[in-house]
């Protein structure tokens, strides 16, 4: 296991690899200071340009992508309390505020300290889970395969969006959008007529671009406007910054742990690590008074959390083949783009690449954190671009990307229909996260389904592995569901609580 | 009027949507019938599940017919339902309509050239350098990108 750790540096250090990582935390980093936009958007902007490439080096490029957005999106939170992606609202409870009082830099120093504290701490403890996991997972046949899949894709779909029974929906019609094309267990071509374009399935480049990069796209422009308005500035206080973070370890510990432990159950998402973390910080203060001020642990704890759920959410995704997010899904997509079969016979065939995604994720973290701490000034200033010029020079990428596929008119007509697809599904109120990852997984879902069928005949649903993974699943979910309402409840607390407190500073200064 | 109809496109679209799916649930278990068992067994699974969610999913719509669902479309702000919105939306659809149209017809690089100047220009008033130098650029960068991974572009219709 050792050398396979060591050997998958050896593999990471190779210049263009490296380069890959590099240019992967850049566009991680474009993207995440750029509110609307994600790490979702970043991989699905790189993905059709994955092919040909070496495996080891997409997955640097995709890794540095989403580690470098936890980062990255504190910027607009800090300076303009914009949320940059949904993983760093709470950061605007106490951010903002530190920004208006001019010390924003102490504000972004301590976020971006604790991201690479968290980020780090997120690397080891899944390099930590692996050779632990490893005997456990190669255990399992492919009925307990079957019901991991399945609970990873419920607890999605239930999690997802704001109604469960519309999450389950989403995530069995992605499953059903799947089964188009070529039988993977009988030499039979379903749902395509005589359309051959539709032979080899519908391509998930273009489902993916089609109901991500394009409905966001069309909405921000839609709204209207420049991104963001002038801020004060970055003010100072860099230094001070870091050192609150390093006097406060426990703090980044403890959330890193728990945004660790959370982002592992697949569907969570990061608002809700975010939030949690926040209220638990807010919570176990002796001195809670400054929460929502301008306290600076108010910007530690979800901003460790949030860069080290990372390395949680990749846990299922490695470990299960079960992606822990939607950006993870992309990931997942990737590998089988390299050949790469996602679940545990990566962790005997492919335990170098394994290696390399946990070493990509800690070094794109310190990448990631150099650079938003070095180059504050001219990233910061992107923030302030007029949308109207970023919009059309990612249509075009995104059109660009979608043609290579496979050089077909139907890959444009499909993008078109998929980015109408999402754009109704965003104003219908259904959640596209379980459709993609229901599309993604639908192939492996019933190759497993398939195996148990033909080994076990319908026996294989009273195995005892299946029946303590079916009520686990229903454990968790109901569970997960729980934590999710408690959790909105305390969140729209802190929001009321936070505007009562802005009206009554704004009537006492009349 | 137009807010009526816009209520009727985002309040109301979730239950045509869940028929839509419904439809092709049912249209995919029924057409699945006909596969042999390696192609059908999970097909059949995935429909018959389907069909039970949406089921339940129209019964909840109906049980809270009337009832403001404003969770639904908590990730929505207000300003996002109006009917400006909507028809802004729509046009930035035919943009990108009229880019794809472009790009088969005049070729790929062109056609990106075209678009940007003519989106920056047209649609935003933009100044004329800027929009001329964002243009360049990317059909410079999109050229740059053709040559170092060895992308393909489509053959002009028209030329």
């Amino acid at each position: 296991m050792l050398d396979a750790l060591i050997n998958a540096l050896w593999i990471l250090l190779d210049p263009f690899r490296l380069m890959m990582l590099f240019a992967g935390v850049a566009i991680g980093i474009a993207v995440g200071i750029l509110p609307g936009l994600g790490g979702l958007m970043g991989m699905a902007l790189v993905l059709p340009f994955l092919f040909g490439m070496d495996a080891y080096a997409g997955v640097a490029l995709l890794i540095g992508i989403a580690a470098a957005v936890p980062s990255a999106d504190t910027f607009p939170s800090v300076l303009m309390g914009i949320p940059g992606s949904s993983g760093s609202q709470a950061t605007i409870m106490d951010g903002y505020p530190m920004a208006q009082r001019g010390e924003a830099a102490r504000a972004l120093g301590a976020a971006f300290t604790a991201s690479l504290i968290g980020g780090l701490i997120g690397a080891l403890a899944l390099s930590a889970v692996v050779p632990f996991a490893r005997p456990l997972i190669l255990a399992f046949g492919s009925p307990e395969l079957f019901m991991l899949t399945l609970l990873g894709l419920s607890m999605i779909g239930v999690l997802s969006g704001n109604r469960p029974l519309k999450g389950m929906l989403a995530a069995v019609a992605g499953l059903a959008l799947g089964t188009i094309g070529g039988a993977p267990v009988a030499a039979e071509y379903r749902f395509a007529g005589d359309f051959l374009y539709l032979y080899d399935g519908l391509s998930l480049v273009i489902v993916a671009l089609g109901l991500f990069a394009l409905p966001e796209i069309i909405d921000l422009l839609a709204r209207g406007g420049a991104i963001a308005e002038r801020s004060k500035g970055l003010g100072h206080g860099w230094v001070q910054g870091a050192k609150d973070t390093l006097n406060h370890k426990w703090l980044v510990i403890r959330h890193s742990i728990i945004g660790v432990a959370i982002g592992a159950i697949p569907g969570m998402g990061s608002s809700i690590i975010d939030w949690v973390n926040y209220g638990i910080a807010a919570q176990t203060s002796k001195d809670r008074s400054q929460f929502g001020k301008g306290d600076v642990r108010g910007v530690i704890a979800p901003e460790s959390a949030n860069n080290a759920k990372e390395g949680g959410v990749l846990m299922p995704t490695l470990l299960f083949g079960v992606p822990g997010s939607s950006a993870m899904a992309m990931l997942l997509a990737a590998l089988m783009i390299f050949g790469v079969q996602p679940g545990p016979q990566m962790l005997t065939r492919d335990l170098d690449l394994v290696f390399v995604i946990i070493w990509s994720l800690a070094l794109a973290n310190v990448f990631g954190t150099l650079i938003c701490l070095l180059l504050s000034k001219p990233i910061s200033r992107l923030t302030f671009i007029p949308f109207q010029y970023i919009a059309p020079v990612i249509i075009v990428i995104v059109v660009v990307g979608a043609w290579q596929e496979t050089r077909h008119w139907a890959d444009l007509a499909f993008l078109f229909g998929f980015g109408v697809l999402g754009w109704i599904m965003k104003r219908s109120g259904m959640p596209r996260p379980p459709l993609l990852i229901g599309f993604i997984l639908s192939g492996l879902a019933e190759r497993y389904l398939w195996m148990s069928y033909n080994l076990y005949d319908w026996e294989w649903l009273s195995r005892p592995g299946v029946l303590t993974i079916g009520g686990l699943a229903v454990f968790l979910v109901v569970g997960s569901v729980m934590l999710k309402r408690s959790t909105e409840r305390s969140t729209d607390a802190l929001k009321h609580a936070d505007e009562a407190e802005k009206k009554n500073r704004q009537e006492e200064s009349r | 009027m137009k807010a009526r109809l816009i209520a009727a496109l985002t309040h109301h679209l979730q239950t045509p949507f869940v028929l839509a799916v419904l439809a092709c649930l049912v249209a995919m278990l029924w057409i699945s019938q006909g596969f042999s068992l390696g192609a059908r067994l999970f097909p059949t699974a995935v429909a018959s599940l389907g069909i039970l969610l949406a089921v339940l999913e129209l019964g909840r719509q109906v049980i809270r017919r009337g009832a403001k669902e404003e969770s639904d479309f908590s990730d929505l702000s207000e300003g996002e339902e109006t009917p400006a919105f909507y028809a802004r939306g729509l046009l930035f659809f035919a943009w990108m309509a009229s880019f794809i149209g472009l790009f088969f017809l005049i070729g790929a690089l062109p056609a990106a050239g075209l678009y940007v100047l003519g989106f920056l220009r047209l649609q935003y008033r933009s100044p004329w350098l800027p929009s001329l130098a964002l243009s360049v650029g990317l059909v410079a960068l999109l050229w740059g990108l053709g040559v170092a991974l060895q992308l393909r572009w489509p053959n002009p219709l028209l030329f």
